[in-house]
């Protein structure tokens, strides 16, 4: 389980020094960043897949329709 | 209705409400010590690798079945296969930087495990292409493609235990503390099952395709 220890009340602020703010880099962005990108990138891909099922579906009927309605 | 495309919406259903949970499952596990929130990437990343890697395998499997037999079916899996091994590549590949960057401070190093995983991604971004491009005949080059995209899985999984590395060993996985590990196994359950019901997806659409091209050589007729 994790401890916290509690920080001391402060009468002042101070900056972090520029050189440790950029090694700081925040850990969210990220994390958003990823879990968006693989919602992105199934969503995008499901519904290339939806839209090709339905035209070479449609395009079977079509043809075997003037086939003589014979179904391969 | 056929049991197939009644396990498929069941699939991607489940998979669907288990994707939208995993923010929650994922929440239930501790910080790693020194990696901290990033860590969490890991609950995509890997288990859209250990998709690659299966989608990887059923190409390269169902390309020797098709090279053997000439089997119809086992190319329309092989395609499916290699598509699903791009898709899910792009996942790793994308995830995986944003997990480096914060962690080791760089997007990307042209290591073993990095550089591997990218080549076989590109081999299998080929086979499609030669689908695509190849015209007649391609199947049986394509195969061979595939078929060599899978040999490289064995070696793009262990590869961070022979050579110096900063891509975590395979042994993290399965010493993952109980905290950790149900959640990655949840999201690999969740991408797993999109895994199956997309490959029978896609297999469904080039078994369509196959329809479609025997139609019109019949309207020739």
């Amino acid at each position: 389980m994790a401890t916290y220890t509690q920080q001391p009340q402060s009468g002042e602020f101070v900056p972090m020094p520029a050189d440790q703010g950029r090694e700081n880099l925040p850990a969210t962005p990220f994390v958003f960043t990823a879990y968006a990108l693989v919602w992105i990138i199934l969503v995008v891909y499901v519904l290339s897949l939806w839209r090709r099922m339905n035209r070479v579906e449609r395009e079977v009927a079509d043809l075997s329709a003037r086939a003589g309605g014979r179904t391969p | 209705m056929s049991s197939n495309s009644r396990f498929v919406p069941a699939a991607l259903g489940l998979a669907l409400v288990m994707f939208a949970a995993a923010p929650f499952v994922i929440n239930t596990a501790p910080y790693e010590s020194t990696m901290g929130l990033v860590q969490r990437i890991f609950y995509f990343h890997f288990p859209a690798a250990m998709s690659l890697f299966a989608a990887a395998f059923t190409c390269g499997i169902a390309s020797l079945i098709y090279l053997r037999t000439r089997s119809a079916r086992a190319d329309q899996i092989a395609v499916a296969g290699a598509e699903l091994a791009v898709v899910f590549g792009i996942i790793v590949l994308t995830t995986g930087p944003l997990w480096a960057r914060k962690t080791w401070g760089i997007w990307w190093d042209w290591d073993a495990k990095l550089t591997s995983t990218l080549v076989m991604w590109l081999i299998f971004s080929s086979y499609l292409l030669l689908r695509r491009f190849g015209g007649p005949g391609s199947e049986m080059l394509s195969a061979a493609v595939g078929f060599f995209g899978m040999m490289l899985v064995p070696f793009v999984y262990v590869s961070v235990n022979f050579w110096r590395t900063l891509h975590p060993k395979t042994s993290v996985v399965p010493n993952l503390p109980a905290p950790m590990l149900v959640p990655a196994l949840w999201c690999l359950t969740a991408f797993l099952l999109l895994f199956i019901s997309l490959l029978l997806l896609r297999a469904r659409l080039e078994a369509s395709r196959s329809d479609l091209d025997r139609v019109a050589l019949a309207l020739e007729d």
